[in-house]
């Protein structure tokens, strides 16, 4: 019911628990995109990771919205934790194969930095990709993140720990 | 930053902890207006109680129990529109709404209803939307009386408001009959 519209083929919807079947399909059919889910990954994994984020929300600590494109689910995009003491979040996102090179990625970070820095009054905002995922990396690059170093062997991914680079943007940036 | 538009100077929003102070001053801009028809709103309405207001219905949202909404009309925050719960064992909802006092002869009301019936027959998938009025409550009644709800009793003392019982009318609509009047 709620949405934000970036342009006319594109808009960011709150999920809500309805969408959990569209969710698991779209990461189901996009698995090797996706190495933190674990195999059983289900239907109900997906309303359970819907809730989390509305539990978030309603605790005004986050927010976990779908990327839609030509009304279909392309992605999501989300607020990991509000951290209201220091001011800052980690935005997270991913997309569906099909989607790419549509720039949604960039649209829908540009909404939730907009958001972020303007009706919360944040001051820092996080971005964190695998070192050897390029096209993630792409994304804090072109809106002008800074690299702020690599926290080496900090996730566990496909069966091994990679290193994560850091990217920032402060409001005043 | 998420919100359902019904026209160029009317939305409907969530309402999050950052919308507390503009909430607490309509509410008390228009205390004894929204208080005449409203038992949740006590005399000495305080922040904290606003505040428990926004998260209550957050939490219930987060649960899949109902929301409710602000109304916005031109940028300002005019009133507010929920359903009071959702119960998916016999398909139904309550809708119910209150106005700021300057807000009102606007059609608020009439225009938001609407959506939040769509959305409860269309997507939510419910049979029977209830808006429950004060018999006294002559302008509230006008608006399931326009929207086509039936009037399907007197539920008597069914409400304490500010120390006495009232009774309340109930107004139902089906989504059959919803649908039959959007057809026509």
């Amino acid at each position: 019911m709620f949405s934000y519209k970036i342009d006319d083929e594109t808009e960011l919807r709150l999920f809500e628990e309805r969408n959990a079947e569209q969710v698991y399909a779209l990461l189901t059919e996009n698995l090797d995109r996706h190495p933190e889910l674990n195999k059983n990954f289900s239907v109900d994994d997906a309303k359970e990771k819907i809730r989390h984020d509305l539990v978030l929300f309603s605790e005004n600590k986050g927010l976990g919205a779908g990327i839609w494109y030509q009304g279909e689910l392309a992605g999501s995009i989300r607020y990991h934790e509000i951290d209201w003491v220091n001011r800052s979040t980690e935005l997270g996102y991913w997309l569906g194969e099909a989607f790419e090179g549509k720039g949604l990625v960039i649209k829908a970070c540009q909404a939730l930095i907009d958001h972020a820095f303007s009706a919360l009054s944040l001051y820092r905002i996080v971005i964190s990709c695998a070192a050897e995922n390029k096209k993630s990396r792409a994304i804090p690059e072109k809106l002008g993140f800074k690299v702020e170093g690599v926290a080496r062997q900090s996730e566990w991914q496909q069966e091994r720990f990679v290193d994560m680079v850091i990217y920032a943007m402060l409001a005043s940036e | 930053m998420f919100s359902y538009k019904i026209d160029e100077e009317t939305h409907l929003s969530l309402i999050e902890s950052r919308h507390a102070g503009e909430l607490h001053d309509l509410i008390q801009n228009s205390l004894e207006h929204i208080k005449e028809w409203s038992a949740w709103l006590k005399d000495g309405h305080s922040i904290e109680d606003t505040n428990d207001f926004i998260n209550r219905n957050l939490q219930q949202f987060a649960a899949n129990e109902g929301f409710g909404m602000a109304i916005w009309h031109k940028g300002e925050m005019a009133g507010q529109i929920e359903y009071n719960y959702l119960d998916r064992e016999n398909l139904k909802t309550e809708v119910g709404y209150w106005l700021g006092k300057s807000f009102q002869g606007k059609g608020l009301i009439s225009k938001s209803c609407p959506v939040l019936i769509n959305y409860a027959f269309d997507v939510l998938n419910l049979k029977r939307i209830e808006i429950r009025c004060g018999v006294e409550n002559v302008k509230s009644r006008r608006i399931p009386e326009k929207l086509g709800f039936k009037e399907e009793g007197v539920a008597r003392q069914s409400g304490l408001l500010h120390g006495r019982y009232i009774d309340h009318v109930i107004y139902g609509m089906l989504a059959e009959e919803w649908r039959n009047r959007n057809a026509a």
